[in-house]
């Protein structure tokens, strides 16, 4: 056992804790991705512009998150301090993709 | 949920609605008026759907479910303070347990 | 930038063919959550010997993972006793057939087992609750709603796309932003999963499946699949057992707890 795993070890890990924390930012991306994509339609933004949107969006959640739920502190609420910035950036794409459609069409009356 | 974020969040989708609203009654405004027809949405309705989208990125956060400390030892000191010890059933164990009934009821079962 | 011919949509296409879809898609994705919710029927209790089978695997891992946390003593005879027990197959449900391994059998079959019959009915059932109501959803929007044009993207496609995003609209020069209702149908079929966790909380099964999510519990259940050699099985498991090597994580406990307390 090396030093790294043998710290693991000494300090485990909950796994429930981590669970319970992916769910929470996968709950919060997935609300708010679908908001951006009508904020995004309503905008009538297209093409790159939009997708634009989407990361910079999901960007300004994972500011607040970082401030407001982690309140600056990753490592104590996930493996490793990148997970809040990087964690389940993808998983509202589709959900985006789907309100700005609607949305576009639907303000473009 | 809290009050305030239950608030933020509603304020914000009406922001929303007003501001999807405004821009939808100016494209039929555009369609009707047909002078300059490539204008793009007024920057009050950006503005406003900006601020929305922001306001309800904000209260989501803030009224999302507490994150719990992924080390386990701060983790299971959490669950102690609330009664509900992850060991509890260790430390509820019977005094007592009748081990010869138990094998012979193992015994018969691999029978 | 190159303008497309404008059109222009008639709003009732809006009302009469965005929304339905829309709100049907919705509803069979609601439906969809509650019909795998009251057909999951519960696991079957199995007997003694069969949960033990099945068990001492994850007995011996458990071993090898959380050895660290016993003394070397304690360690070595649950090694040894693990090690002897699998080699000898006292775990097996079977022990006539154990006996008589030496003979030719036939391959199992997994049918015949009970738990993976169960495992296939199961499966069987998940497949059809997602299957049925796409293959409705789908034909009822060819035969419904296809042959005109119902939005237009706001994000261009390369003309791959076009006969797909554009079935049943016999026009060659059309940008392929504009689109038919099957590529609504396929937008919400990828997008509406936000909207199930909103709607009916993030561990729904509206999604049909879709996700990765709503597989992984089948496969992670057991790690045992009917119909393998579980002896085959115990005898890796011994090796890997074999192979561990202990290490007692309380060794040096006094001086951590004294630097932790700083004495």
């Amino acid at each position: 056992m090396d030093e790294k795993e043998r710290k693991q070890a000494i300090y485990p890990l909950s796994t429930e804790s981590l669970q319970q924390n992916g769910k929470t930012v996968y709950y919060i991306r997935s609300v708010t991705s679908t908001i951006f994509g009508v904020s995004a339609g309503i905008l009538g933004l297209e093409s790159y512009y939009g997708f634009l949107f989407y990361f910079g969006g999901t960007a300004f959640v994972s500011l607040l998150m970082f401030l407001l739920l982690a309140r600056g502190q990753p490592t104590e609420y996930f493996t490793s301090a990148k997970d809040i910035w990087t964690g389940n950036t993808l998983a509202g794409l589709s959900s985006f993709v789907l309100t700005w459609t609607l949305f576009y069409g639907l303000v473009d009356a | 949920m809290s009050f305030v974020s239950t608030t933020v969040t509603v304020l914000s989708l009406l922001l929303l609605f007003h501001a999807g609203y405004s821009a939808y009654e100016f494209s039929h405004y555009l369609k009707h008026l047909t002078v300059n027809s490539d204008a793009t949405v007024p920057l009050d309705i950006i503005a406003e759907t900006i601020v929305a989208t922001a306001l309800f990125a904000f209260g989501q956060v803030l009224g999302a479910k507490q994150l719990e400390p992924v080390s386990f030892a701060k983790w299971a000191k959490g669950l102690e303070r609330e009664g509900k010890s992850p060991f509890a059933f260790l430390e509820r164990r019977p005094g007592y347990m009748n081990v010869t009934k138990l094998r012979d009821e193992y015994a018969s079962a691999k029978k | 930038m190159v303008t497309a011919p404008d059109l222009v949509l008639d709003p009732s296409l809006r009302d009469w063919v965005l929304f339905p879809i829309l709100l049907v898609m919705i509803l069979v994705g609601i439906l969809r959550h509650y019909i795998t919710l009251l057909l999951q029927s519960p696991p079957k209790q199995q007997d003694v010997l069969a949960i033990r089978e099945q068990q001492s695997l994850a007995r011996g891992a458990s071993l090898r993972s959380n050895g660290k946390v016993i003394p070397p003593s304690s360690f070595q005879s649950r090694k040894a006793y693990l090690i002897q027990s699998f080699k000898d197959g006292i775990f097996l449900k079977d022990q006539e057939a154990f006996k008589n391994k030496d003979e030719p059998k036939a391959p199992a079959n997994p049918l015949a087992e009970p738990g993976g019959m169960d495992q296939m009915i199961n499966m069987l059932k998940g497949n059809m609750v997602m299957i049925v109501p796409q293959t409705l959803l789908m034909s009822w929007i060819n035969f419904f709603f296809s042959g005109f044009i119902l939005m237009k993207l706001p994000f261009p496609l390369t003309i791959r796309f076009k006969s797909i995003l554009q079935s049943g609209v016999a026009t060659r020069d059309l940008d392929v932003r504009w689109v038919s209702s099957m590529s609504w149908y396929f937008l919400n079929l990828f997008g509406l999963r936000s909207v199930y966790d909103i709607l009916l909380g993030s561990n729904n099964s509206a999604g049909g499946g879709m996700d990765m999510a709503g597989m992984n519990p089948g496969m992670m259940a057991g790690g045992f699949q009917p119909g393998q050699d579980i002896y085959k099985l115990y005898l890796s498991e011994a090796e890997n057992i074999e192979l561990t090597t202990h290490e007692y994580l309380l060794e040096d406990i006094e001086d951590r707890i004294l630097e932790k307390y700083q004495l």
